[in-house]
């Protein structure tokens, strides 16, 4: 396989904008023999320093992705605030600022970072972090809290419902129910509260704490 | 279903299989993980296990994959085939040395599901037993 680049000598000329140039990027990259832009990978360290892997993918536009989201209409209550992207994937989004795709696993960056299991959902507050598992514990979604929902019960009782800002593969940023997605569907999958309470990283693992179980 | 002619052997296209089910899938997957468990679950794949031979959808793969992907709905039934090889018998040695041979370099998280549906396979030899 032959790959291309192109190089500006100078980092003071300005290089052509190109549609898949990454911003800032001065490097150009062509498509290879197969006719597929390179993915690309940048500098992402936890705060305890340590190399999160990961990469950023340029290849077809957010209007190829956006023409795979017609069944997403089945979640009635959710709300897309961004178009679709494959630069960053969920995990771009809650620990990478949108730069780039996050590879699980998130373990080591909940750890090194700081967070603590929140293990009611009553204490949950915006700005927690939820991290979606499957049946196996592989991580397959996280997202941000961004609000509580007041529900009024039968009764005159009340449910408070987290609301949920999270990015949906190389599709969109929405808003959702912390039920509402495609990431809870299965027996087995569960989610779980984060919480950044530390100001520094500690040398002990997460205590192994319950999940909420669907 | 449409047949479509650019897939030989088959009587199933890839159009066929780009169900939106199956779309979604690709679309919201952040993990290869998470993508292979929805579409195993997925009546495309289903649709290609009950249409198709493994030779056939080795061969159906092989075929997708010298083609340039020109838009992303065209990377849905090439997931669909990959993941529909991941009920081949571990056993047949034939057909792993097929797969194991693919280049799947087109897609993304095609190495990854490679490897977790060999490491995933599970004997399918039957055995009958009858009480005389």
């Amino acid at each position: 396989m032959i790959i291309i680049e192109l190089t500006c000598d100078s980092s003071d000329a300005p290089l052509p904008q190109y549609g898949l140039l990454p911003p800032g990027s001065r490097t150009l990259h062509l498509l290879d023999a197969s006719g597929k832009y390179r993915d690309t990978t940048i500098e992402l360290r936890t705060r305890a320093g340590n190399h999160i892997p990961n990469t950023q993918v340029w290849e077809l536009s957010r209007y190829d992705w956006h023409v795979l989201g017609e069944s997403l209409s089945r979640f009635k209550n959710v709300e897309r605030v961004s178009e679709a992207c494959p630069v960053y994937n969920c995990h771009g989004l809650t620990f990478g600022s949108r730069r780039t795709q996050v590879t699980p696993p998130v373990a080591s960056i909940l750890h090194d970072d700081g967070f603590d299991r929140v293990l009611s959902e009553k204490e949950v507050r915006p700005g927690d972090i939820v991290v979606y598992s499957d049946a196996r514990g592989e991580v397959a979604h996280s997202g941000f809290v961004v609000w509580r929902k007041k529900l009024e019960l039968v009764g005159g009782a009340e449910s408070i419902i987290p609301m949920v800002w999270s990015k949906w593969g190389k599709g969109y940023e929405v808003i959702h129910a912390v039920g509402e997605c495609p990431y809870l569907e299965n027996e087995g999958d569960v989610f779980t509260y984060y919480r950044l309470k530390r100001w520094m990283p500690t040398t002990q693992p997460l205590a192994q704490q319950s999940a909420l179980v669907l | 279903m449409d047949a479509d002619n650019t897939t030989a052997g088959p009587a199933i296209g890839p159009r066929a299989i780009a169900t939106p089910s199956a779309k979604e899938a690709v679309l919201v997957a952040n993990t290869p993980s998470f993508l292979l468990d929805r579409l195993r679950k997925d009546v495309a794949v289903q649709y290609v296990l009950d249409s198709m031979t493994p030779p056939e959808i080795v061969q159906a793969l092989r075929e997708a994959l010298v083609r340039p992907v020109n838009d992303v709905t065209e990377l849905v039934p090439r997931y669909v085939y990959l993941v529909a090889l991941s009920t081949t018998d571990p056993q047949d040695q034939d057909i792993w040395k097929q797969i194991g041979s693919l280049d799947l370099s087109q897609l993304e998280w095609g190495e990854a599901i490679r490897r977790l549906i060999r490491v995933e396979a599970v004997p399918t030899t039957t055995i009958d037993l009858a009480i005389n």
